[in-house]
């Protein structure tokens, strides 16, 4: 379903659908208890956001127990742009907690299943997203990316997820996981949908310094379906170890009817994308565990003080954050605490930083000679629920392909790209820093030519 | 306490904290000032830390850094860069604070301080360098009730410059001596209202003490909570005398925070540096960093007010004694003394100095208050009712002097005629060249008129008859 089509269905059904499918693969963490309004505008489209985007209508959970009944007092500047569109916000996803995950598996809520194989992940931490739009419930929800999450989980469902320049959208209301990489960004059924959600959330906000004040183009303008002239990049490093084979073949495929629709393509190398995952590993605990610190039972959300007689502040703060979290969540609150200590942060941290600015510096040449660089979205297919769940490094594994866009602050989408083993592929289009304009472009008209 | 204070010399390095008086906090827009604020009522989503909020810079803040930063000397650092100092406290609701750690505002300054020594006539002087300026914010307060401990988060977010000096101050008398000149320059700066009591300008201070000729610096000992210049003065006194005693009984000092308790006249032990914390700095990934030119140093340093130092150097060039040059700057008229000298250079400084601390209705009308007291060499008991007069009517002090002059003028040489007739003797002796004895003439004229001559008038009227 797209947003055309959504204008005109039915609420009440819609309602009543939603909650059908949810029984099913459960995508869902709040929905609306009655109909809602539609307003006026290019978004007059009942959807669901991601319950790390704060509302005020709806408890914003994180899918963390520590979160479980929270309301936020404000609204995420997206939330208030969708509603200026004319969308209704219609209820909030599941996802891993506080969006540390690749399957959902991590939610304190219960995991999403993959609706084109409910045996198996809808990806993460996005899952409830991408679950929600390819069971066809809504046209659009918001996700958020920090390492791949929106990216794998549209791979892993078969629909489109757009990761936006950082700095093009406003994390204001956005719960931090990691700030640096954190980024919202619409999951849809189309290319022309994505291009649709970007151009209403897109923009400067005085909430946010690192929203910039660049001016916001007319994406639609760009869906032309022609490619023909753009020079394409493929890497070869990101077809090979580690990635399926039968993966790379499906992207190969569609690469090559890239090259038959008039696009130039030019095998690249990007040397340190091999360094991605494990500088992003370093990078992100490091921000996940200053950011969750916030957390510690004093004003808002799970607290042992609320309730229980606890000896004194040290042990409020240990069983309320013992308690209060997941198992990956702590786990990166350790790895960050750790890499950021005194005689550690040169050799991790630090260290960590020069690595992602030379991957930053090599994208930047690369896209001196190309428009677009053309990848897989992940190395494997969907895989089945609890196959990685006690691996986390396995886990980390599937944001392999994703990590290098995220470090380097550039946009990227995943469009389907064909199936194997009846499930299907993800194609990603990384762009230049705000060329959104670019790969939206090559993502509609190979959507167009599929 | 004791004497072998004189065989140790002490050192002393302050950190301080000077709350900027900005309008609005330092990453949200919240009212900077808590003053009469109810608990909790002045906060918002940000400067609370709700999940998903984001700071937004107050670039006030970063300009009154600047601003200090350029006065106390320092260099400005190009990048204006924030980081998070990580720690859990229930007074700090992101569990992070944002500050600035690994580019400071500005660095490597000096303050030159002078001060009137003890016996209100001594000008001493010495000078402070300046480690570094860096900005941050604020956390809320604990508040402690008698069975529980409350959370105040209204101050959370107030912009704060931390100002670390070198261990360049020898004693607490120049320790309070720096304080209050750093108080007045961040005051002429209008950066911040400096009040000790209000919290606004928080010290702590690092103190060690070693025997006199002794190269390297005694154990370290930071005192706390010290939130008067008396405290400050009293503290530190006690502290180098704590040290020094421990180390005459052949003790060791621990390096230890503690802190002023005064009730108990003493500093307190509160915690050992042992288990010194790791705040795990790193850039805050919110805020980008700020890239500071030459333009922007030039446009903050333009037209920066004379700083207290100069004034009092100014004021003494006028030919104000120093000892006054530190009343009318207590009294926080040294400013307007400058100024006034400077317009009118042919100005008694005294007087000036003498008349400025009173009320007048603008400087035109002290202006005029001062000529006339000049030209017509006036006393002062006439100044004062000639003061007293205008404060009752509208009239010009020219205009009023006139009627104190007339009221005297003719009736003061009666008097003075009268005065002559009556004592014959005296005037005879006074005719024979015996001065001394004038006085007594002088006396009985001013008896007679009731302290209403003008002694410039009646000497000069008593002159002229005597050698008529």
């Amino acid at each position: 379903m797209d947003i055309e089509e959504a204008k005109k269905i039915d609420l009440k059904k819609f309602l009543e659908n939603a909650k059908e499918a949810d029984k099913k693969f459960h995508f869902l963490l709040s929905i609306a208890d009655k109909v809602g309004k539609l307003g006026k505008g290019e978004l007059a489209v009942p959807c669901f956001v991601k319950d790390n985007i704060a509302t005020i209508e709806y408890p914003t959970t994180c899918a963390s127990k520590m979160l479980e009944k929270f309301v936020s007092p404000y609204e995420a500047t997206v939330i208030t742009k969708l509603k200026e569109a004319g969308a209704w916000i219609a209820g909030k996803l599941n996802l891993d907690e506080f969006a540390m995950g690749s399957s959902t598996e991590n939610s304190a809520f219960g995991t999403t299943k993959n609706p084109i194989d409910p045996t198996r992940v809808p990806g993460g931490s996005s899952g409830g997203s991408a679950a929600a739009v390819a069971a066809g419930i809504v046209p659009f929800a918001l996700g958020s990316d920090t390492g791949g999450s929106i990216r794998q989980p549209a791979s892993f469902c078969g629909v489109v997820g757009l990761m936006p320049t950082y700095g093009r959208v406003s994390r204001y209301g956005l719960v931090a996981m990691a700030s640096s990489l954190d980024r919202i960004g619409p999951i849809t059924n189309t290319v022309l949908d994505a291009a649709k959600v970007l151009q209403v959330i897109a923009g400067k906000d005085e909430h946010d310094s690192t929203a910039v004040d660049i001016p916001v183009p007319d994406y639609l303008a760009f869906l032309d379906g022609d490619v023909k002239g753009i020079k394409i990049g493929v890497p070869k490093e990101y077809f090979g170890e580690g990635v399926d084979k039968k993966v790379a073949e499906a992207v190969n495929e569609a690469i090559g009817k890239l090259k038959d629709a008039g696009a130039e393509i030019v095998e690249i190398s990007l040397p340190h994308s091999k360094y991605a995952l494990a500088t992003y590993y370093i990078i992100q605990p490091a921000e996940v565990s200053a950011n969750l610190s916030r957390y510690d039972g004093v004003r808002y959300g799970f607290s042992t003080g609320a309730d229980e007689k606890v000896e004194d502040l040290i042990q409020m703060y240990f069983t309320t954050r013992a308690r209060g979290l997941g198992a990956e969540v702590k786990r990166r609150i350790m790895l960050g605490t750790y890499t950021l200590s005194a005689g550690f942060r040169d050799a991790y941290y630090d260290r960590a930083q020069r690595v992602r600015a030379l991957i930053k510096q090599e994208f930047d040449e690369a896209f001196k000679k190309v428009d677009v660089i053309i990848s897989p979205t992940t190395p494997t297919i969907a895989f089945k629920i609890g196959e990685r769940a006690d691996n986390p490094l396995e886990m980390y594994q599937a944001d392999l392909l994703t990590t290098p866009a995220s470090l380097a602050g550039l946009p990227a989408i995943s469009v389907p790209c064909g199936f194997v083993d009846g499930l299907p592929v993800g194609l990603q289009i990384m762009g230049k820093q705000f060329d959104e304009p670019m790969i939206l472009k090559v993502a509609d008209a190979y959507e167009k030519i599929r | 306490m004791n004497t072998a204070i004189e065989k140790y010399e002490a050192t002393i390095g302050l950190e301080i904290h000077v709350q900027l008086d900005t309008k609005s906090k330092m990453f949200c827009r919240c009212d900077n000032n808590s003053e009469n604020a109810e608990p909790n009522t002045n906060v918002c989503p940000v400067c609370m830390g709700y999940p998903g909020v984001l700071p937004v810079m107050n670039e006030q803040a970063i300009d009154w850094g600047i601003k200090t930063a350029i006065t106390l000397g320092c260099s400005i650092n190009p990048m204006q860069r924030f980081d998070r100092k990580n720690y859990f406290y229930p007074d700090l609701p992101k569990g992070y604070q944002i500050s600035q750690f690994f580019y400071p505002v500005g660095e490597k300054g000096n303050l030159k301080v002078d001060y009137l020594a003890g016996d209100r006539k001594t000008k001493k002087e010495f000078a402070v360098g300046i480690t570094r300026i860096h900005l941050e914010e604020d956390a809320g307060k604990l508040v402690h009730a008698k069975d529980a401990t409350l959370v105040d988060l209204n101050r959370c977010g107030t912009p704060l410059m931390e100002i670390v000096t070198e261990p360049d101050i020898k004693s607490p008398e120049e320790a309070k001596a720096f304080l209050q000149e750093l108080q007045r320059v961040v005051r002429s700066l209008w950066v911040s209202r400096a009040d000790m009591e209000k919290g606004h300008l928080r010290v702590d201070a690092n103190v060690s003490v070693r025997p006199l000729g002794h190269d390297v610096l005694g154990s370290k000992v930071e005192v706390k909570n010290m939130n008067s210049f008396r405290f400050m003065e009293q503290a530190l006194r006690y502290e180098i005398e704590r040290q020094v005693d421990l180390l005459e009984k052949g003790e060791r000092v621990e390096q230890e925070t503690r802190g002023w308790d005064e009730k108990a006249n003493a500093t307190v032990s509160q915690r050992s540096k042992e288990g010194s914390v790791d705040y795990r700095y790193f850039p805050e990934p919110d805020l980008p960093s700020i890239t500071i030119g030459k333009e922007k140093i030039d446009e903050v340093g333009a037209d920066l007010p004379l700083l207290p130092s100069a004034l009092r150097l100014k004021a003494e060039e006028f030919g104000l004694p120093y000892a006054r040059v530190n009343e009318l700057q207590d009294l926080d008229k040294l400013a307007e003394f400058a100024s006034v000298m400077t317009e009118n250079n042919n100005f008694d400084p005294i007087l000036v100095a003498n008349w400025l601390p009173k009320e007048f209705v603008g400087e035109k009308a002290f202006t005029d208050f001062v000529e006339v007291i000049m030209a017509n060499k006036l006393s002062g008991s006439s100044a004062q009712k000639l003061y007293d007069l205008l404060a009752k009517t509208k009239k010009t002090p020219a205009e009023l002097v006139g009627e104190l002059k007339s009221l005297s003028e003719e009736d003061l040489g009666k008097i003075v005629k009268q005065v002559i007739d009556d004592n014959p003797e005296i005037v005879a002796k006074v005719k024979a060249g015996d001065d001394r004895v004038k006085g007594f003439l002088m006396g009985q004229i001013m008896a007679k008129s009731k302290g209403e001559a003008e002694p410039a008038l009646a000497q000069d009227i008593l002159n002229r008859i005597l050698t008529e």
